[in-house]
């Protein structure tokens, strides 16, 4: 019965007084949450140093919601802006500055094709995501794994939806053209 | 607009008729295109595919001692940051006190009854050469401005300080 709790019938019920209904938030979103810092930190202690982090401001923040948004960007904002924070604490903004915020989305360069005869084209276009820009990757996850819309990204990532649809267009593109490269499209179709 | 962004906008449903006739158009002349438009409908199929991964085993539990611990720090910091407060009020309680009694005492020594305001002007306006002498006094009135800077200085800091710590309150994490 209380796990069908809407996100904003569990923060009412948090603010009643009811901290431990928290679980039911932590639980929803700490997968997605996790796979997004993952992507972003490509490190899993980091990650999770950073999700419960998320989490904690956003108990300390619950107040402070205004419901005009849901609470999933809202939520995933504080994610996102937190490892904007580790990436740079962890001194890993040159590297970030090279290599992601460069938005280069031409993996031709990398030679890998698929490395086993276990892994389909499928498991080896979601490898490839972790070769996109950060942001890029980023746009993708939320657009397909947490089904956000174009607009909705946008404000987690506090950037333009034209934008937002650019960084879309381009990975999807990038990965078209390693499928293209190797050859690959005729079998996942 | 590029086949690239329209091919895009296809992918998502997003073209108008026009647009639509455009691209069917741009297919029919250029076989690649038509590759292109496969590609991407590969590369979206596989992006739908998209599992999340599992948070570490223990996490929500984690999350919810942190939370727990969180609360206790910042109820001892708000009533450690009281009692301090109410140690600064108690001193002034004090000196006041202590002020009153002493003045009183002389008021008692003098033999005479009076409200302790009268007493106060009289007592400033018999001794006011005494006061003058002393506000005339250099000495005296470079270390009154060095204390009232250190006083005023010792307020800001304790603003600040106070500033400092509701913010960190609001951001705990």
């Amino acid at each position: 019965m209380m796990r069908n709790l809407s996100d904003i019938e569990i923060i009412d019920s948090i603010n009643r007084g009811n901290p431990s209904d928290y679980t039911l938030l932590v639980n929803r979103y700490k997968d997605r949450a996790f796979t997004l810092l993952k992507r972003m930190l490509k490190n899993d202690l980091d990650a999770e140093e950073a999700l419960q982090d998320s989490f904690l401001k956003a108990y300390n923040s619950l107040k402070n919601f205004r419901r005009e948004a849901q609470f999933s960007t809202w939520f995933y904002k504080i994610v996102y802006n937190t490892a904007l924070t580790v990436i740079s604490s962890k001194k890993r903004k040159i590297e970030v500055e090279m290599s992601s915020f460069n938005e280069e989305y031409d993996l031709s360069g990398y030679k890998d094709e698929i490395d086993s005869s276990k892994e389909n084209v499928r498991d080896y276009i979601l490898r490839m995501i972790d070769k996109l820009p950060i942001r890029g990757a980023l746009v993708v996850i939320l657009f397909y794994l947490d089904g956000m819309s174009l607009a909705e990204i946008s404000q987690v990532m506090g950037i333009s939806m034209v934008n937002t649809k650019v960084m879309l267009h381009r990975s999807r593109n990038s990965l078209r053209d390693l499928l293209i490269k190797y050859n690959y499209q005729e079998e996942i179709l | 607009m590029n086949n690239d962004d329209l091919l895009n906008r296809y992918l998502d449903n997003e073209l108008g008729i026009d647009e639509l006739q455009t691209i069917k158009n741009e297919i029919e002349k250029d076989g690649k295109i038509l590759a292109r438009l496969k590609a991407l409908r590969a590369v979206d199929n596989s992006l739908r595919q998209i599992k999340s991964e599992n948070a570490p085993a223990g996490f929500t539990e984690r999350v919810m001692k942190a939370i727990a611990d969180s609360s206790i720090k910042v109820k001892s910091k708000v009533s450690y940051f009281f009692l301090s407060m109410i140690s600064i009020l108690a001193v002034g309680i004090i000196s006041i006190f202590v002020l009153s009694v002493r003045i009183l005492g002389i008021q008692e020594g003098g033999g005479e009854s009076k409200p302790l305001p009268q007493y106060i002007k009289e007592y400033f306006g018999k001794n006011s050469g005494i006061w003058e002498s002393i506000l005339k006094n250099n000495t005296v009135m470079l270390i009154g401005s060095m204390a009232a800077l250190l006083l005023l200085l010792s307020l800001y800091f304790t603003i600040e300080a106070h500033k400092n710590f509701k913010n960190r309150l609001n951001n705990i994490s």
